[in-house]
């Protein structure tokens, strides 16, 4: 058993299915040039390729030139060719198809074969199966289609020409004939030449041409009359030239319209992520990186990639996870591109090591972690890590990872450079900034050394009750960013323990230990 | 009709007509948390609770306590987070050792830190949030609606999730346990060792709230007038 998926008008349709439809009494055209491109005495030769119902009724039809089109209606809209969306809808078709059967075929533009033969058996037969293709035909490509199923692929073509909008032939020599006999011999599609030779014979219908013999046919006409009057009696048996589509979990498209609102650019998103969420299904694969990039109109692309921590396909939780981090997200030029990319994986199980545990969800914990994001910006939730300098407050934050690397110890004893302030004394609270302050210095007169007295906030003036320093520190001598700095750890009169800091000439409340 | 009759017909039918919301949890865990440091662990914190530590000095130990809790958990290989009301940690006074598990929320204000709690509580992934307000000022910490609160102590059961909240004066209503770190340290004990530091923190406790989470309080007697 074969089964063909048609997509009639389906260069048309491609475009349609994705832009705002127009009004359905709408007379539609699909140019083979863009009449923008052409030169402008070139611009009313443009051909048209397809047409809707109400062009038709207007008078126009295929292979017109432009401006006689438009001379038949003048109402008329015009659309251009799009290879990507062309390409888009092809492929749509081409995972329908694969949904229902490993062996399939890329027979023609909005035609796929299908080679049922081991296919499983509905309870309803074949009408069942028709049914079943139809409704995925939809629901895939989001385009009208017709589908045929028939014993060899010529005929399951004919019948899917002929389905309104499934039509199912069994091998039954006179269900064929009732069913193509009375058609024009069009539907068997003939050369040109052919069909003017045959309708210069008188032969219109196709019964008009199995009624005679096959062998007088053939001696007089060639090969390929002898091919038609098979086909034309649902004998046309030939082999499919089986596909194997590429892996591809991309999905990109470019707006006729620039997008300014959020709204729009998620209704894509969410679907394109429904074609690559059923293309990894369909290799039993998951996504574990997702690489969304927006094109501007005069400005550079934005692109983005987020890890997934717990691989998935499912496409809720995916766009859940796109849709958080564009929340926030704005731009001075309005979206002309779209592009978004999965980088698959195979589902496995994670083995932890002993003493680690797991997060309970670890998407729900990616969500929450874009929120926190989105609330307060990339820079301020992550994991601390320390630098491998004596400069003060010098670290990253890393994003949290659920499996953290190794972390690599920065000097060769093991131990980063400032560590030591981790088992000494008490922590710090910084402020951040550090708050400039005024200092009352005086000479100790057992020392010698000046030693901070009081200091003078904004609010408030601070005596030091008892003082510990200096402590100098600086980075080293060949440092382009060189620095120098003094340190005094005092209590104040209100018994509360500050860090001062004398950098640049400037003094500085660094942050309060306890 | 005697009105503690009445009362008692009620909650009977109250049971009878919605026995779930009268169910006690079954308890699938042990619901004490274990911090691993034993100046919290003294006063049996359970989990999916709201708990407040006090610190009226600035330098009465709150970041001392901070740095216990934190490595304690590191050492556990537990994750936490900390949501820093005033962008005041320093991860150099904390170690390596005690950053690696921790995811560090950096806000600004209060009313980020309240919403940065709130996603976590919600998310309910890491076992223990800390939220530390210390640097905030006074007035800001007492505009801080009590129905907020209400709100995180409703997540944090729903979580199972400890939220210890670190604030300079007392602010959360209806804490599980509120604790206070009433001395402050002088001088010398920035030269002490962090462990011995640790071993003297003695957080008071002021008040505990009594649980109905694993412990039902029948209040159905009927209380004597007069």
């Amino acid at each position: 058993m074969y089964a063909v998926l048609r997509i009639s008008q389906c260069l048309l349709q491609a475009h349609l299915r994705d832009e705002s439809p127009p009004a359905s009494s709408t007379p539609l055209a699909l140019l083979d040039a863009a009449l923008s491109e052409a030169q402008p005495k070139d611009r009313g030769k443009a051909r048209v390729l397809e047409i809707n119902a109400p062009a038709r009724q207007a008078g126009v039809l295929p292979g017109m030139t432009a401006t006689q089109a438009q001379a038949r209606c003048a109402t008329i809209h015009f659309f251009q060719r799009s290879a990507p969306k062309e390409r888009s809808l092809q492929e749509d078709l081409l995972h329908c198809a694969s949904r229902f059967s490993p062996d399939y075929e890329d027979t023609d533009p909005g035609i796929c074969t299908l080679d049922l033969s081991s296919h499983r058996s509905l309870p309803g037969g074949e009408e069942a199966l028709g049914q079943e293709l139809q409704q995925s035909l939809q629901n895939d490509c989001r385009v009208p289609g017709t589908v045929g199923l028939a014993g060899n692929p010529e005929l399951a073509l004919l019948a899917a020409k002929l389905g309104s909008p499934i039509l199912v032939l069994h091998n039954d020599p006179q269900q064929i004939r009732e069913a193509l006999d009375k058609h024009p011999l069009e539907i068997l599609e003939p050369s040109p030449g052919l069909l003017e030779h045959l309708r210069l014979w008188g032969l219109r219908q196709v019964r008009d041409l199995t009624r005679l013999p096959r062998e007088e046919i053939h001696r007089r006409l060639g090969a390929e009359a002898s091919w038609l009057w098979e086909r034309g009696c649902g004998q046309g048996e030939r082999l499919l030239k089986l596909i194997r589509p590429p892996a591809v979990y991309h999905q990109a498209c470019e707006f006729e319209h620039a997008i300014e609102q959020l709204e729009p650019l998620l209704f894509r998103i969410h679907r394109f992520l429904e074609t690559i969420a059923a293309r990894l299904e369909a290799h039993y694969l998951v996504a574990r990186e997702l690489r969304i990039t927006l094109h501007f109109d005069n400005q550079p692309s934005f692109e983005r990639t987020f890890h997934i921590p717990e691989p998935s396909r499912q496409v809720e939780l995916l766009f859940r996870m796109l849709h958080t981090a564009l929340e926030d997200f704005t731009s001075e030029a309005p979206i002309i591109g779209l592009a978004l990319e999965a980088q698959p994986t195979r589902e496995k199980k994670h083995q932890w090591q002993l003493f680690e545990s797991s997060l309970k969800d670890p998407n729900r914990f990616a969500e929450t972690l874009a929120r926190l994001e989105g609330l307060l910006g990339t820079h301020r939730v992550g994991v601390p890590e320390l630098l491998a300098t004596h400069r003060p407050d010098a670290f990253k934050l890393n994003p949290f990872e659920e499996k953290h690397p190794n972390h690599k110890d920065p000097t060769p004893t093991g131990e980063t450079p400032s560590s030591e302030r981790a088992t000494l004394g008490l922590p710090l609270k910084r402020f951040r900034p550090p708050r400039p302050v005024e200092v009352q210095m005086e000479a100790n007169p057992r020392t010698g050394i000046s030693e901070p007295m009081s200091f003078r906030t904004a609010s408030a003036h601070e005596p030091i009750r008892s003082r510990s320093g200096p402590w100098n520190y600086s980075s080293d001598w060949w440092d382009r960013a060189y620095w120098r700095r003094q340190e005094w750890d005092v209590e104040t009169a209100r018994n509360v323990l500050y860090r001062l800091v004398l950098e640049q000439d400037h003094w500085f409340l660094e942050g309060i230990y306890g | 009709m005697r009105p503690a009759s009445t009362i008692t017909e009620l909650r009977e039918t109250l049971k009878t007509r919605f026995p779930e919301a009268h169910q006690e949890k079954a308890a699938t865990e042990d619901p004490q948390w274990l911090s691993g440091t034993a100046f919290l662990d003294a006063f049996a914190i359970t989990r999916g609770s709201v708990n407040e530590v006090v610190c009226p000095s600035p330098s009465s130990g709150g970041a001392l306590l901070l740095s216990g809790l934190l490595n304690a958990n590191a050492r556990q290989h537990q994750k936490a987070a900390l949501i820093d009301g005033r962008d005041g940690f320093d991860p150099e006074s904390i170690g390596t050792a005690g950053c690696r598990h921790l995811l560090w929320v950096r806000c600004h204000e209060a009313k980020e830190a309240l919403r940065a709690t709130d996603l976590l509580l919600r998310d309910g992934n890491l076992p223990l949030v800390i939220l530390d307000l210390q640097l905030l000022p006074h007035r800001a910490l007492k505009k801080i609606p009590n129905q907020s609160w209400f709100r995180l102590h409703h997540l944090a059961e729903q979580s199972g999730s400890v939220l210890i909240a670190l604030t300079p004066c007392h602010v959360i209503t209806n804490a599980y346990l509120q604790l206070s770190l009433p001395r402050h340290f002088p001088l010398d004990a920035l030269d002490d060792s962090r462990e011995h530091l640790e071993t003297s923190l003695r957080p008071e406790l002021i008040r505990r709230r009594f649980t109905t989470t694993h412990q039902t309080t029948d209040r159905s007697t009927p209380q004597k007038v007069g």
